[in-house]
């Protein structure tokens, strides 16, 4: 199959599997609440209020044409207004993307390069120290709860030893230039040195505590993958023609061990949006996880729908492009 | 005139012999399993963690010196002690009781979530995996619009939607899990659908219900107990995610989670509130995780040569 | 440093042992080996009686959990068992080059073919001269003429990946890199066997043919005869770990001593013979635990009675020309046993 046709059909099916989540996102905001109303105006509202929010809310019509309603603004870029702020969601949730985004990609990256790392050192130094404490390392970052060890960080690094800043992406004094939402790059783009660097020391422990689970994941794939191909045939020829050892590990073992790890750092990224829903409440992180988490505990449905849609969205765009990625890094798959 | 009664001695006898041969090599098996199973330290690390863990449920209402509910306001917020070696929280209720009490809470959790997310798991995928074709098609588009959503955001909307409490958390997590077995079961059914003997059933005239549940489902049972064991300590930080978010079990239930959650305002003077808890979460977890990883190297047919 | 019997190669008393879950696997039990410049010597036996083990023990190829315990591999003076990886890294692909049995999988799947060839020029000019700043172009002359002289079209194979060809092409493109830092030595394990028919006597024939013209010595690991007479100059035939007989083809196949290559010899079929194809009786025993004594005891249709407690040595066979070479590793033989 060739790239291009490859890349078409995983777009069709994306069309297909985004218009199932809309559907579902519909039923759980709309359908299974038994009462958004009283949700939204409190258990004794008088019935006249009642009737007008349910007509303000499109509640009134048949199921078929809320949905039909529904799709239609969500096909416009229309989430509706929040309950909460009375602004419109889609303005809500471009203003926290960004923080999000910031936190995933430093989380990703950290992830990924410690993580192979460690399988790789892992693999070819098998049994050795390194091997054990990178197995310790990433079975703990499996096991312990992200939230827990945020505290527990926040309880040190803050609280005892005050090196690190407790939440937030800055300190409050400051108020940096909005550019693209993205304090970092924003901060580089105008120059705010002070910003920049206060930015990053927020950032250390949200990116540890994000990525922390990720880079266990990839460091057990990897150092898997890359015992795997060790045993491989070409990695005989290889040394048969005398490469040195580290040669051998880089240049014929690293890239065909990397080709597993691909797949798994899509799936990761879904934990990680996970992961970011819980690091972004432990560290007040103004992003789109601490953003639905408020709108599930207020009920603000148009808030829940548009957050979830969109987090879906994200998480089905990355899943594509890394198959792209896995099609493009591994020459077999591309016959 | 036949006699059927010596026939059937004979044939029992030899099907007996039969049998026993029959079953060697799987003896063997076990035995070697066992080998591995001792060779490899980790797993039995997890087998004696996962033991205590059941163990304390089981025992909890004795173990638990206080009760897990009774508050205490004149000693509220009491570092640990001898008599309260995990502290007392901001009720003054003893943290120990509640974290032990709360096993039986995480038991629960992992068995029902268990239970509800294979059933609906094992009936898409032996369905898809069965028949093929266009219900293959639907069932795992389906299975697809689940998995497109983070696992923890799905199970979080769905939590919410229903109202927070521990048994809408069970449902919510149930319905995000049983994608993994669905997978796995279509996988099993498909390998299982292309057998001769199948088809020779199928000649001899079994209904599609009856061979795919007894013949198609048993089969597929074993790499679903595997998966199991792998997701049990996931299971677990899902339904402690969702108590700590407060989507979950609600005060004054002793769900670890949700008491990792009450500590929080506390952090800085009163950590004990938050620490142990959560400690209590990340050992579970971790005895899940090396149990399954050791199950799965035992498994692994590059490991067992 | 003893006498090398061979001044090309000469392996002593070589044992190789893997240590397995179901016990110690004793692959070699003393393989004795030598060979000239270029000289062409067949490695014959059944599969699992050591041949390919013994391959790769001169490259110091063997890799966890199997280990060289006790030998010598004298190369041109040099013990291989000796040496550190560094120095075998200087060895390896430039003095002695190795193809194999499944050339597709001994590529790397994700580099491009010309790329792997280059790779290898490139390495062995390194250590040649070093300092010197490597001529990339140069190695990619090297590299198209190499796919020209193993029958290939540069323009088409070089930018091809491994999975893109066929097994024959696959080793020609091995035999393309082997080749191309001009070698003392050859190992050559299965070259042949994973192929068609048709496609073995090609390989076969471009082997011939290209060892000719440089004077490659070639040491030809096989589990067939025929192959092995047709090709080589001596043949060392290996059963369980052991050489068992080691001579000049001519002599070998005119006068076998050993009776296990009577057996060999016996289920070779040829034209015009008319009595029955003979098999060798019993099975390959567990190398876990060995038979004591001679390993082929259990099996032999002449078996004495101290065969089963003492290990017979690969020994001269006096009656023959010294020029043949013609050694075994019988009782039959050595009336001071």
């Amino acid at each position: 199959m060739e790239l291009s046709s490859f890349i078409l059909k995983r777009l069709i099916l994306m069309v297909v599997v985004i218009f199932g989540v809309l559907i579902i996102v519909f039923v759980v905001t709309r359908i299974i609440p038994a009462d958004p109303v009283g949700a939204i105006l409190g258990g004794n509202a008088p019935p006249a209020a009642v009737d007008a929010m349910r007509h303000q809310l499109g509640l009134d019509k048949p199921i078929f044409m809320q949905l039909l309603d529904y799709l239609g603004g969500v096909l416009r870029g229309n989430f509706g207004n929040s309950l909460v702020s009375s602004r419109s969601v889609i303005t809500d949730i471009l203003e926290y993307l960004p923080a999000t985004i910031e936190l995933a990609i430093s989380s990703i990256i950290f992830a990924v390069l410690l993580g192979t790392t460690l399988g790789l050192l892992s693999a070819v130094f098998r049994n050795r120290f390194i091997d054990h404490f990178s197995r310790v390392f990433s079975i703990l970052g499996i096991s312990l709860p992200g939230f827990w060890l945020g505290l527990i960080l926040i309880l040190f690094f803050y609280y005892r030893l005050g090196w690190l800043p407790s939440g937030g992406q800055y300190d409050m004094f400051l108020s940096p230039t909005r550019v693209t939402g993205l304090v970092l790059l924003d901060s580089v783009i105008t120059g705010e040195w002070n910003v920049f660097f206060n930015a990053i020391k927020h950032l250390i422990l949200p990116t540890f505590i994000l990525g922390y689970s990720s880079t266990a994941s990839i460091a057990r794939i990897m150092r898997a993958s890359m015992l795997d191909v060790l045993h491989q045939n070409y990695i005989r020829t290889a040394r048969a023609k005398g490469l040195p050892k580290k040669t051998v590990i880089l240049r014929h073992a690293l890239r065909n061990a990397l080709i597993p790890v691909v797949t798994i750092i899509g799936l990761e990224f879904g934990g990680l949006l996970s992961g970011a829903v819980l690091t972004e409440t432990i560290f007040s992180w103004p992003g789109l996880g601490r953003y639905i988490v408020n709108s599930l505990l207020t009920l603000d449905y148009p808030a829940i729908s548009g957050g979830t849609i969109f987090i879906a969205l994200i998480y089905s765009v990355v899943n594509l492009v890394v198959d792209i990625l896995y099609a493009a890094l591994d020459p077999r798959m591309r016959a | 005139m036949r006699k059927p009664s010596s026939d059937k001695k004979i044939s029992g006898q030899s099907a007996f012999r039969e049998f026993l041969r029959e079953r060697k090599p799987m003896l063997d098996d076990v035995r070697h399993t066992v080998y591995l199973w001792k060779k490899t330290p980790l797993a039995l690390v997890g087998t004696v963690i996962i033991c205590l863990f059941l163990l304390v449920a089981l025992f909890a209402p004795l173990l638990a010196p206080y009760s897990p509910i009774a508050t205490d306001l004149s000693r509220k917020l009491e570092a640990p002690s001898a008599a309260h070696p995990f502290g007392l929280d901001q009720f003054g209720r003893d943290v120990l009781s509640r974290v032990i009490m709360g096993t039986r809470i995480e038991v629960s959790i992992i068995v029902i979530i268990s239970v509800i997310s294979i059933v609906i798991g094992l009936i898409v995928g032996i369905v898809a995996g069965y028949f093929g074709g266009i219900i293959d098609e639907i069932l795992m588009r389906i299975t697809d619009i689940f998995l497109a959503f983070p696992r923890l955001v799905l199970a979080m909307a769905f939590a919410a939607a229903l109202r927070p409490t521990l048994t809408n958390a069970i449902i919510a997590i149930s319905l995000v899990e049983w994608t993994v077995y669905a997978r796995l079961a279509r996988a099993e059914a498909m390998k299982i659908r292309s057998q001769p003997y199948i088809e020779a059933i199928r000649a001899v005239g079994a209904s599609n219900i009856k061979i795919m549940v007894f013949h198609v489902l048993p089969m597929s049972i074993s790499p679903i107990i595997v998966q199991l064991t792998m997701r049990m300590g996931t299971i677990i930080l899902t339904a402690a995610s969702l108590g700590f978010l407060g989507l979950g079990a609600q005060p004054p239930l002793p769900e670890w989670g949700a008491i990792v959650s009450d500590g929080r305002s506390y952090l800085m003077n009163n950590w004990w509130i938050t620490a142990f808890p959560g400690m209590a979460i990340a050992v579970t977890v971790l005895g899940f995780n090396l149990l399954g990883d050791g199950i799965r190297d035992i498994l692994d047919p590059r490991i067992r040569r | 440093m003893e006498q090398q019997r061979g001044d090309l190669l000469d392996i002593s008393g070589l044992r190789v042992v893997f240590n397995t879950y179901a016990g110690q696997v004793k692959a070699l039990n003393g393989v004795e080996l030598w060979m000239n410049h270029g000289e062409r010597l067949g490695v014959v036996g059944e599969t699992g009686c050591g041949k390919s083990v013994t391959a790769l023990s001169v490259m110091r190829l063997i890799e966890e959990p199997g280990e060289i315990t006790s030998g010598a591999l004298w190369f041109e003076g040099r013990n291989l068992a000796q040496l550190s990886e560094n120095d075998l890294n200087s060895i390896r692909g430039k003095d002695i080059a190795m193809i194999f049995q499944e050339p597709v999988a001994a590529l790397n799947p994700v580099m491009k073919v010309g790329a792997q060839i280059v790779e290898n020029i490139e390495c062995q000019r390194r250590s040649a001269d070093a300092g010197q700043i490597p001529d990339k172009r140069a190695f990619s002359e090297i590299m198209r003429d190499m796919l020209g002289r193993v029958g290939l079209d540069w323009q088409r194979t070089e930018n091809l990946y491994p999975h893109e060809l066929s097994g024959g092409m696959a080793q020609r493109v091995m035999i393309a890199m082997a080749l191309s830092s001009k070698p003392k030595l050859l190992i050559a394990d299965e070259p042949t066997s994973a192929l068609d028919v048709t496609i073995q006597a090609q390989i076969l024939n471009l082997l011939n043919k290209l060892v000719r013209e440089t004077q490659t010595a070639v040491l030809l690991i096989t589990h067939a005869m025929g192959v092995a007479a047709q090709f080589c100059d001596f043949i060392a035939v290996m059963y369980a770990g052991n050489v068992v007989e080691y001579g000049s083809v001519q002599s070998i196949f005119r006068n076998p001593l050993h009776p296990y290559t009577k057996g060999l010899l016996n289920a070779v079929p040829k034209i015009g013979r008319t009595d029955e194809l003979q098999s060798i009786p019993g099975i390959v025993p567990d190398l876990i635990d060995p038979p004591s004594g001679c390993r082929f005891h259990p099996r032999c249709p002449y078996r004495k009675p101290d065969c089963d407690t003492l290990e017979p040595t690969l020994r001269a066979a006096k009656t023959e020309p010294a020029a043949d070479r013609h050694h075994v590793a019988c009782f039959l033989y050595q009336n001071d046993a």
